[in-house]
């Protein structure tokens, strides 16, 4: 550009020259706050021209031979946002140091600077302070400086978080008795005895994912509060226990604050198992209409008790997975109807099971038709038996290959009646 | 039919349930209703429309992928792409970013975000100089500013 040409355009004109720097830059660099009309025409107008002349001919230079074109700053942004984030790792900020105008991209993107995952202390107050009025992705340890904590924490700006419970007098839990408007998803990892508070996520409009590892006083009445707007979408908890033991009520009362579920782990979790008689008289199972993920973990006993005699139902399930049921080592003779199961709606199944060591089995019965549930018994059962499913649907008719139990005698697999519907009274006792 | 028009005025014919994943064409389509005109596509050169055109015949029919699901753990945002959209990807550095200028220009989301997952798995875990070296990108800091980085560096590093 010729440096005298742009003096005479600036005075003459009033406008700018033509600028090569992306938008963002050409407004740092060219749109000074007085008129340009108004500057005095001295050696320090022409000092700022030299400037900006060197300015642009160092952005063509940083440019030539790049192979990354003019990617507008919105897609570089959505790029940084993209780059992960590992555990104590800051290294996704080098992303801002490799030339001015990804910094300036970078910068400018506060959600860039929102999200923190176990961060020290001084650099979560460092990018908090660039994170503008974003939403706050934070994990993190309560044994955070209370300062750094608290406000990394801001009830009006938090949207995730995943808290790891260790320091014993901390009060961190109470915080969460306020009004988290923006609030989605809350992680709790108890390293430590600890209480749900009174109110304890009960002003949450938007609490979609809740999920809580180890608790040992912990009640499904007090999770009941926290989830009883019913806006939870997800809910994972496992190894909570408490001194009371838990009922089949409470539980059955928690989770039928959760309509809208489309997730659900219970591990090591469920109440005592429910004695049949209760079963027709006074429990009433939940309807899980949205419910797709179902993950039982505990005793077999258990599983059985709940989910098969349809205390749980979720006619469009599509992912069902059952562990644990190592404590039924001596299970020998198991029948299972659709009637006793899970009510899955059948073309839809897709069922994520786990290995189950059910060595000592030696009689199956599948009065069922339902392809996954054979196909999940014919996988764990660990000999080369053959055995043949038994289907008055031509169509579901085919032999089985019966896997692993070194036992296994006996397995029939017969039809059943359509799924997705509850049993009546006199067909619930089917196992 | 609909007649695409590049910008170094290539025509292009292109069924229009397979274009129709350009909510742009789509949008248009729909407004404008059936016409004999081509479409210009002034941002968009015959190279990279051609390996856009490949990315929308292989989905025709499928439906509009859903948008990223907002992982329920912090840290648990997925660079995960499809093994299909991989060897697609497998272009050199200037058609990467052509397609995703392209895919941006044409609003094709799914197209969008797999580019993007795409240049951010390059980037991940390298250093700024690395990052550099990848794309070619000379250093432009002043000496003011390359000291102020260093001290970005040194509190992401303490204690």
């Amino acid at each position: 550009m010729d440096l005298d040409k742009s003096i005479y355009a600036l005075f003459n004109h009033n406008h700018h020259p033509p600028c090569l720097l992306p938008i963002s830059r050409r407004r740092q660099r060219l749109c000074p706050t007085t008129p340009l009309r108004r500057l005095p025409a001295d050696l320090r107008l022409r000092s700022s021209l030299e400037d900006q002349h060197q300015g642009q001919q160092q952005d063509l230079e940083s440019r030539r031979g790049s192979l990354l074109p003019d990617l507008p700053p919105e897609i570089l942004a959505a790029i940084f946002l993209l780059i992960p984030r590992a555990q104590g790792d800051t290294s996704w900020i080098s992303v801002t140091h490799v030339c001015r105008l990804w910094r300036e991209v970078a910068l400018n993107c506060s959600h860039f600077w929102a999200e923190l995952v176990y961060v020290r202390p001084r650099f979560m107050e460092f990018a908090l302070a660039r994170s503008g009025c974003a939403p706050i992705s934070v994990h993190t340890f309560d044994d955070t400086p209370d300062d750094t904590l608290f406000k990394v924490l801001s009830p009006d700006r938090l949207q995730k978080v995943t808290l790891n419970l260790r320091k014993e007098d901390s009060t961190v839990l109470s915080h969460f008795a306020k009004t988290f408007p923006i609030l989605e998803t809350v992680v709790l990892y108890g390293y430590r005895h600890w209480l749900m508070p009174n109110n304890f996520l009960s002003d949450c409009p938007h609490l979609k994912n809740l999920r809580i590892v180890f608790g040992d006083a912990l009640t499904w009445e007090s999770l009941t509060q926290a989830v009883q707007r019913g806006t939870l979408r997800t809910l994972s908890v496992r190894d909570i226990s408490s001194d009371v033991p838990a009922t089949a009520e409470a539980f059955l009362e928690c989770m039928r604050r959760m309509p809208l579920l489309q997730s659900l782990e219970l591990w090591s979790v469920l109440p005592l198992s429910p004695q049949l008689p209760d079963i027709s008289s006074t429990l009433r199972p939940v309807d899980f209409q949205h419910l797709q993920k179902l993950h039982l973990g505990d005793r077999g006993i258990s599983v059985i008790s709940w989910a098969w005699h349809n205390f749980l139902i979720c006619p469009n399930l599509t992912h069902l997975r059952v562990s644990r049921f190592v404590t039924m080592p001596l299970l020998q003779e198991m029948s299972l109807s659709p009637n006793g199961f899970i009510t899955i709606s059948g073309s839809t199944a897709n069922s994520l099971w786990e290995p189950v060591p059910l060595q000592n089995l030696t009689r199956l019965k599948l009065q069922d038709s339902l392809p996954a549930l054979a196909e999940y018994f014919g996988m764990v059962q660990p000999s080369a038996l053959q055995a043949r499913a038994q289907s008055r649907e031509p169509g579901l008719a085919r032999p089985l290959q019966a896997k692993p139990s070194r036992a296994l005698l006996d397995l029939a697999v017969g039809p059943g009646p359509g799924l997705g519907s509850r049993p009546g009274p006199d067909q619930k006792a089917g196992a | 039919m609909v007649l695409l028009l590049t910008s170094d005025n290539e025509m292009f014919s292109v069924a229009e349930d397979v274009i129709k994943r350009s909510a742009y064409i789509k949008n248009m389509l729909e407004d404008v209703g059936e016409s004999d005109l081509p479409i210009p596509l002034p941002n968009v050169e015959s190279n990279v429309l051609v390996k856009i055109l490949e990315y929308c015949e292989h989905y025709r029919g499928e439906p509009l992928p859903a948008s990223d699901v907002d992982p329920a753990e912090i840290g648990d945002r997925s660079l995960d792409i499809a093994d299909w959209d991989q060897k697609y990807m497998a272009v050199d550095q200037e058609m990467l970013f052509e397609i995703i200028l392209a895919a941006n220009y044409l609003d094709i989301k799914s197209l969008l975000d797999v580019g993007c997952k795409t240049v951010a798995k390059m980037m991940k875990g390298k250093s700024s100089e690395e990052i550099r070296t990848l794309f070619n990108i000379a250093n432009d800091f002043t000496p003011e500013e390359e000291a102020q980085i260093r001290k970005e560096n040194a509190w992401a590093e303490c204690r």
